[in-house]
This record gives structure tokens, sequence and C-alpha cells, in this order.
């Protein structure tokens, strides 16, 4: 016993008392393997999520770029425009019909302000051929 | 005037220190199931482990300060890492040192886990508030001893973890300086004043607390 009336202390058999009555007393092998097979899935999943948004993320930047370098061309398409006399309309797209080049299409809210910007437009380029 | 019991202590480091230096030797029959093992044989992986079980939950226990919760957990940790690590173990150090090094940062990465939910934080001031009454005792001289158990884990608390592991595997484990410092990594000299300085400072709290150790 590792206590007396002396109100003393064994160490070492106080230690391997007090360890041992606090430990488990048997191996749960069974979790041991569960647990070592969960933890490579568990890797797998965290690396297979990690991969999407890296993915994701390359796919946005690469969107991004394109969409940037398109609205670049057609903003310096309309400012080349409203150098001519009238005004240009409040809100305009500009887009190609399918894989013709060679046509434009012009949109705006406004039919009046399109139709005299056409005209202007035409007026003041028709030697050039589009 | 010098403490009785601070050179009976100082004695019994030193007198330890001849056997300690002697070098490591594992079991041959550790080593052939270790060997099985890793080649992914689990019965030999339990066997080994059964051979073991004492001896790790001891030191998990120990390092947790004989937290019943923590010291479960450290151990079944413990046995995962083992099972997973035995496959990579290339003989550098003993299979001793492999085994207890893996017990030593399981059992710290479960204090870390606890330490972060606040689940156990019992201080020294504490230690009126345990009951003496235990459902175990049968008589005066078990309820005496399992008081006795208690305010040495409440002691132990106060130690730092590694230095309690230490002092476990010294005292209880009988290892020896060259084994202790090969699975810390530290030298002798380091060794032989932390276990000196964690026994001090353990003698001088159960001091606090009417207690003489021996």
């Amino acid at each position: 016993m590792s206590f007396t009336k002396k109100r003393t202390i064994e160490l070492k058999g106080a230690l391997r008392e007090s360890a041992l009555e606090s430990a488990p007393s048997f191996p749960d092998f069974s979790q041991v393997y569960r647990k070592a097979e969960q933890r490579p899935q568990r890797v797998r999943r965290l690396a297979l999520s990690m991969s999407v948004v890296a993915v994701t993320a390359i796919a946005s930047f690469l969107v991004g770029i394109y969409w940037y370098d398109r609205s670049s061309s057609d903003t310096a398409l309309i400012d080349s425009w409203s150098s001519i006399s009238s005004s240009a309309p409040t809100a305009l797209s500009i887009d190609t019909l399918g894989e013709q080049q060679d046509r434009v299409v012009v949109a705006s809210t406004q039919n009046t302000t399109v139709n005299l910007f056409v005209q202007d437009l035409w007026e003041s380029s028709s030697g050039i051929s589009w | 005037m010098i403490d009785d019991t601070l050179l009976v202590r100082t004695m019994r480091v030193a007198k330890k220190e001849p056997d300690s230096l002697t070098p490591v030797v594992d079991d041959p029959f550790d080593l052939e199931l270790a060997v099985e093992a890793s080649g992914g044989d689990k019965g030999a992986f339990e066997r080994l482990m059964w051979r073991w079980w004492d001896r790790i939950r001891g030191y998990c226990a120990a390092f947790v300060a004989f937290d019943a919760e923590l010291a479960e957990e450290a151990a079944q940790e413990s046995l995962i890492r083992i099972y997973k690590a035995l496959p990579k173990w290339r003989r550098e150090s003993s299979l001793g040192a492999y085994l207890y090094g893996i017990c030593r940062t399981a059992s710290a990465d479960v204090m870390r886990r606890a330490a972060r939910h606040h689940a156990h934080n019992v201080q020294v001031e504490t230690f009126d508030s345990f009951p003496l009454e235990s459902h175990h005792s049968t008589g005066e001289g078990n309820v005496l001893n399992e008081e006795a158990n208690r305010m040495l884990a409440v002691a132990m608390q106060k130690l730092d973890p590694e230095d309690r592991a230490m002092l476990y595997l010294h005292e209880v484990e009988d290892k020896g300086l060259a084994e202790l410092g090969e699975m810390y990594g530290l030298p002798l000299g380091t060794v032989k004043s932390r276990l000196f300085r964690a026994r001090d400072k353990l003698g001088t709290l159960l001091r606090e607390m009417g207690y003489e150790l021996h």
C-alpha cells in the first residue's frame, strides 16, 4: 500500500496506482481500426473539396479576364462613336450578329435617339466600309 | 541547515545514474511482433499492444495528470497512431522510445484539444472540494489511501506535462537517464536536473497538503 498512517506517500506505488486507476482497462481495437481507416478518407474528402474550390477560383478568374477584355473593346467602340456631332444614346449595347462579324446591332431604350445616332454615324463615316 | 528529505532525494537520483547509462535493449519477442505488425498483421499488433498496454495507459494517464476522461482519449489516440506509424518504424530508435514518443505526442494533442474547450482546469486551491467518500472504499485505510492518491493527482497537475510523464517513466517504469535522454532528445544532465526539479516541486506541493514524499 502506498499510504501509511504517517501520511507519507511512496511515490512509485502511488504513481502506478493512480495511473492504472484512471486509465482505461482494455484497449478498443475495433475503434482503432475503424478510425485508422476513416482518417485517409477524411483527408481525401478535404483534398477533393480544396481542389473544387481551386478549380472554381481559376475558372472565375479566367471568365473575369475574358469579360473585362470584351467590355473594354465595346467601350472603345462607343468612345469613338461619341466623338460624332450628335450625342450618344443614354443606354447603348452593341453586339455582333452571331458569326457575322461585319454586322453590328445597336440597341437603346430610346428609339429616336438611336435612329439619330445611327444616321449621324452613317453620314460621318460614309467613306468607311463596315 | 540541510533538509533531510532533500538529501535523501539527491542520493536516490545519484544512485540510479550508473544503471541508467546502460544501453537500451528491446525485448526480442516485442521486436518480432513489431516487424509482423508493421507488415499489416493485426494479430501481431494486438499481441504487441497487450504486452505494452499497462505501460501505454500508465504513461498517458500520467501525462494528463490522471484525468480519467483524458487518459482514455490519450490511450486510444496513441493506439491509433501506433497502428498507423509502425510500418514507418526504421529502427533508428528503440521500440520503447518509438512507442513512448507516439504516446507523448498523442497525449499532448489530446491535452491541447481539451484546453481549447476549457474542459479541465482543476487548481490546487480547490482540493478541499474533492469528496473523501468513495463507493469503492471498504475501510478507513482505503479512504486514506484514495485521499493520498487524489492529493498526488492534484499535485501532479501543477507539474509540466512533459516533466510528470518523465518522472513517471523514471519512477514507475525504471527508465534510466540515457533512455529518457534518447526519448526526449535531451542531454543526460538536462534529464537529471528536470527529474530532480519535478520531484522537488512535487514534494513541496505535497508537504503543503500535509504529506511527505518517499
